[in-house]
């Protein structure tokens, strides 16, 4: 092996630079996981509003962690303050490192001024999972929409975001997109910075 | 749009039913099977028109192959023997795999028809993938999972594409 001994010791844990570690992770493991997952929040519930909250509320976790890490590791201890800063930052330095590419699309709400909405044809947690029909419009993205919430909620802009099927045309099968409803106060301070 | 480009439009649409009539009169797989450990049918597909059955036949096939299979093991003078890979007859060929957990794939294709293995291997990958990894799926039950469908659809697609072309 090329440079082993040569690790250089630090006597303090601090003073070790923050590595960036190997960047990837199984496939199959993730899947077998997040699987796992379902199926015990499934055990725990009696309808399927509930088992979204529970597996939005693992997401958030998830969120909470990860902009603390992000903003440390890429942004150099700053977190962005900026509506759009924030939504590009999910885009595709969070979305990068979850899942190993930036999303599909990044899209304002044509109805609504205070929505927002991340697309993505085949979300990675979405992957080997077809939901029975008798579970209606019950999307596992409800795990990622946790995580967006969990970043944006830790950032300052609380919002509300949950994850919904879009059929496409000429598409097999329907794509995912994360809904971003921010709430009153992140606009009024929005249009407040100008 | 023009005479022309209508006629062409036509002359597509044409070709495409030929080519799908062409795809299932020299249909090489006429069924897939899965079945558990326990023997039981769990899922089952008709392909093209040759030797359609209904579902209590299905169910009677897959039992008595299981049973089949078990006997075989026993029967074989070979040591740890896993069972009938392949079961030739005059108008079918019937393929077997047997996953380390004791589910069953099998094809039941036109005599003759080659890479049927390969094939069977695939059919595995995906039932690991779009089965086992879907948190929807009880084991042992019978499979309904859309993704399994079409990919498996897929599969036998251009395993079909590929034999028109050799």
């Amino acid at each position: 092996m090329i440079g082993v001994g040569k690790i250089k010791q630090y006597s303090n844990v601090l003073d070790k630079p923050l590595t960036k570690g190997k960047q990837e992770v199984s496939l199959s493991a993730f899947a077998f996981l997040f699987s796992e997952l379902v199926q015990y929040n499934q055990t725990q519930v009696d309808n399927i509003a509930e088992l979204e909250r529970r597996l939005e509320d693992a997401g958030y976790a998830v969120g909470a962690r990860v902009l603390e890490l992000l903003c440390h590791r890429e942004k150099g201890n700053r977190r962005e303050t900026r509506l759009l800063g924030i939504l590009s930052f999910v885009h595709s330095t969070v979305w990068k490192v979850l899942f190993g590419k930036v999303a599909d699309s990044l899209e304002k709400g044509t109805e609504h001024e205070d929505e927002y909405m991340i697309s993505e044809k085949e979300l990675l947690v979405n992957r080997f999972i077809s939901i029975p029909k008798d579970m209606g419009t019950f999307n596992c993205g409800a795990f990622v929409a946790g995580i967006v919430r969990g970043v944006l909620d830790g950032a300052g802009f609380p919002a509300v975001v949950t994850a919904h099927f879009v059929p496409m045309e000429g598409q097999q099968r329907p794509r995912t997109t994360i809904l971003i409803k921010f709430a009153e106060e992140v606009l009024l301070r929005e249009a407040r910075l100008g | 749009m023009t005479e022309s480009g209508l006629r062409s439009h036509r002359g597509d649409a044409w070709l495409q039913v030929a080519f799908r009539q062409r795809l299932f009169s020299m249909a090489a797989i006429y069924s897939l099977y899965i079945i558990n450990k326990s023997g039981g049918l769990i899922y089952y597909k008709d392909y093209g028109s040759a030797g359609r059955m209904d579902t209590n036949d299905s169910l009677r096939v897959a039992s008595l192959w299981h049973s089949m299979h078990a006997i075989s093991q026993q029967l074989s003078p070979v040591e740890h023997c896993s069972g009938i890979e392949l079961l030739q007859a005059d108008t079918f060929d019937l393929h077997c795999y047997q996953s380390l957990t004791g589910t069953k794939f099998f094809v039941v294709c036109e005599p003759g028809t080659q890479h049927m293995e390969g094939l069977l291997k695939f059919i595995y990958e995906l039932y690991t993938d779009y089965v086992l990894k879907n948190p929807f799926y009880e084991m042992e039950m019978p499979i309904r999972c859309e993704l399994f469908d079409i990919n498996l659809s897929q599969a036998v697609q251009k395993d079909r594409v590929a034999l028109l072309g050799r």
